[in-house]
């Protein structure tokens, strides 16, 4: 189950694609993001156009999950 | 003869992206007249809190085929347009691999293996491209792209690593349906399950609208899953979550 941690470096996302109530959590946060930008092609994971900070330019893939570039990553 | 050309480090998170800048530099090339080239191939590298990198740590790298005595003119040329493509914040690498000229091939591959697994420093990179007559080059800010981008020469020497840059649109017929057959007509080597079984010839498989194209054994591989019951065609194109793991 995802959820949102402090870093020494911002908030992270703890969470995995495989775990559909992760993507719903980080479908929630992006759809909801005024820095939402869809990365390219080779880097989207999840399918169809629709906001997911795992297809967001501005994450930052982490070993468990990703951390956000642009700061903007709030419950 | 061939060269692998690869580079790694060259974006922020809102440049462009580093294939794109492969595929940039393999066109400037071609226009240039200096190679005919192969596809990108994106390499993923080792996730760690201990490595500087933008987004997901991934080098690009592509195949060229270029005459004898223009090695100096490609990496020039390379490395001209790798440094105007490169944004300011990047640590952009570049390395240009004769593949043929190679001393230890096996060296080379076994280290791109290792930057998948631990933190390599760029003093190692440097020791071992000299150690095998590679070009290794960096274009700007700390120059630690360059572990990466002969770790990606590395693991696209092994043939077993990383997918193909971008989309390709494979015909099919009204239920995007086609059979292996015609899919290899397409640019595409084989096809083959997650488990590793290739399909025969006759095999129909659902493609859908874009495909993404992995590397194994040397081959363009398109990767399929069991439609289970979902299509006519007793296979279908695995999905986006699945390319993850190449």
């Amino acid at each position: 189950m995802s959820r949102i941690i402090e870093t020494a470096s911002g908030p992270a996302f703890v969470g995995s694609l495989d775990d559909d109530a992760d993507l719903v959590h980080a479908a929630s946060i992006a759809t909801r993001c005024p820095g939402y930008s869809r990365d390219e092609d080779d880097e989207c994971y999840v399918e169809g156009a629709s906001p997911t900070c795992f297809n967001c330019r501005g994450r930052r893939w982490t070993a468990d999950g990703f951390s956000c570039l642009k700061g903007l990553l709030a419950p | 003869m061939k060269v692998l050309i690869s580079i790694d480090d060259t974006d922020d998170a809102f440049s462009k992206g580093t294939g794109q800048i492969a595929e940039m530099i393999a066109d400037t090339l071609v226009g240039k007249e200096l190679a005919s080239v192969g596809r990108v191939t994106r390499h993923q590298l080792l996730i760690h809190p201990d490595i500087e990198y933008t987004s997901h740590n991934s080098s690009m790298c592509f195949e060229a085929d270029i005459a004898e005595d223009s090695l100096s003119l490609v990496i020039a040329s390379c490395a001209q347009k790798l440094a105007e493509e490169s944004v300011e914040a990047a640590d952009p690498g570049l390395a240009v691999v004769p593949i043929d000229r190679l001393a230890d091939p096996a060296r080379l591959m076994a280290f791109g293996l290792e930057a998948k697994e631990r933190v390599i420093t760029k003093e190692e990179a440097y020791t071992l491209a000299e150690l095998l007559g590679v070009h290794l080059s960096e274009h700007g800010g700390t120059g630690i792209g360059v572990i990466g981008a002969l770790a990606g020469a590395g693991l696209k020497l092994t043939g077993n690593d990383g997918r193909f840059k971008g989309k390709f649109r494979l015909t099919a017929d009204a239920d995007g349906i086609s059979e292996v057959s015609q899919i290899k007509l397409q640019g595409v080597d084989a096809v083959r399950t997650l488990e590793g079984d290739t399909l025969q010839d006759q095999d129909r498989v659902h493609v859908g609208d874009e495909c993404k194209l992995i590397l194994r054994d040397g081959m363009a591989v398109l990767m399929v899953k069991p439609s289970d019951g979902a299509s006519a065609a007793a296979w279908t194109v695995v999905d986006r979550k699945a390319l993850r793991a190449f």
